[in-house]
């Protein structure tokens, strides 16, 4: 049975940290961002972004729909506060992917309309359920939309933001609820282990 | 010309007892610095908590579950009420994947979280229950 810690036992790491950390770099999405406002990234044959950072750099991802009211704003925008609080040349390694769990009423362009609210590069990246569902499955996180019979749309989700390396393992689960100071002091101690 | 300038008969054995005596104060600095490392990290270490899911936990809305772990229930809504420092173990015995604030076990796998800082953590909970994370000074 695999035992896993976080905080004081990895480096004062606040996220959680697991000893056999979940393996992600085999997954690969769509990027349906403008190439103007795409962040760096590796891609496979396809020309889709792998769940993997570029070499030097950490790849953050989240979940998330752009009507959420709450948990996904919030994430992006504590997101957008430890980036600020770190210094310029190590915020400039790090490239987030947000993957949209609500493909139908994500497009591409509302998506490149609503993530520059939080991010000048990013990559925003959009599939179908069955494509998304290996993603889900990878990173144990959960989605489901539901139409009701008057049309409302309602979507649960996890609300886990993740932080995978160059090898496409999760070094870090961040809880939703975790400040931008915590976010930004696990960057830094990442960043420098990718130096 | 000071007095001090004169040796006296007794300034050696004077001299003695100072060393002795400054000896023991820092041979008392070292123990107090050492016993301070050696029970300083237990005391801020907190208490650890563990939850377990057992075999068959799927969909159950199973509160009972969380009766090792401080925490209160309003409605269909849990409370886990922990201190900064505080640990939180997620033993998952289940076949599918369970999560509570914010924190995922694998099927056999076993998750400790030490929450360091104060605020409230969720995620969505496989129990059909809203379960939120409070670390907070009680």
């Amino acid at each position: 049975m695999a035992v896993l810690a976080g905080g004081c036992a990895h480096e004062d790491l606040r996220g959680v940290v697991r000893d056999d950390p979940l393996e992600v770099g085999a997954i690969a999405l769509p990027d349906v961002t403008p190439a103007a406002l795409r962040a760096g990234g590796v891609l496979d044959g396809d020309g889709r972004l792998m769940m993997r950072a570029a070499e030097g750099r950490l790849l953050l991802v989240s979940f998330g729909f752009l009507n959420c009211p709450d948990v996904c704003p919030t994430t992006l925008a504590d997101l957008r506060a430890a980036l600020r609080r770190l210094d310029a040349d190590l915020a400039d390694r790090v490239d987030v992917a947000f993957v949209t769990v609500d493909p139908d009423r994500d497009t591409p362009a509302a998506l490149a309309a609503y993530l520059p609210a939080f991010l000048p590069r990013f990559h925003a990246l959009r599939t179908d359920a069955a494509g998304l569902r290996p993603a889900l499955d990878a990173f144990l996180a959960t989605a489901e939309v539901t139409v009701a019979a008057d049309g409302d749309v309602e979507v649960a989700h996890s609300a886990v933001l993740y932080a995978v390396d160059a090898t496409g393992r999760v070094v870090v689960e961040w809880p939703f609820g975790t400040s931008a100071t915590a976010l930004a002091d696990d960057l830094r101690i990442l960043l420098g282990r990718s130096t | 010309m000071s007095g001090d300038a004169h040796p006296r008969a007794d300034d050696g054995a004077a001299t003695v007892r100072r060393d002795r005596r400054a000896a023991w104060w820092v041979a008392a600095v070292v123990a107090v610095a050492a016993a301070a490392a050696l029970v300083g990290p237990l005391l801020a270490a907190g208490a650890t908590y563990e939850l377990t899911f057992p075999p068959g936990s799927e969909g159950a809305r199973a509160a009972s579950l969380f009766d090792p772990v401080p925490h209160r229930r309003v409605g269909d809504v849990i409370w886990i009420e922990l201190e900064p420092g505080d640990a939180l173990v997620v033993r998952n015995e289940d076949a599918v994947v369970h999560q509570v604030g914010g924190i995922l076990a694998r099927p056999g796998e076993t998750v400790l979280h030490t929450f360091d800082e104060r605020g409230t953590f969720s995620d969505v909970c496989s129990l059909d229950l809203t379960v939120f994370v409070e670390v907070a000074r009680r």
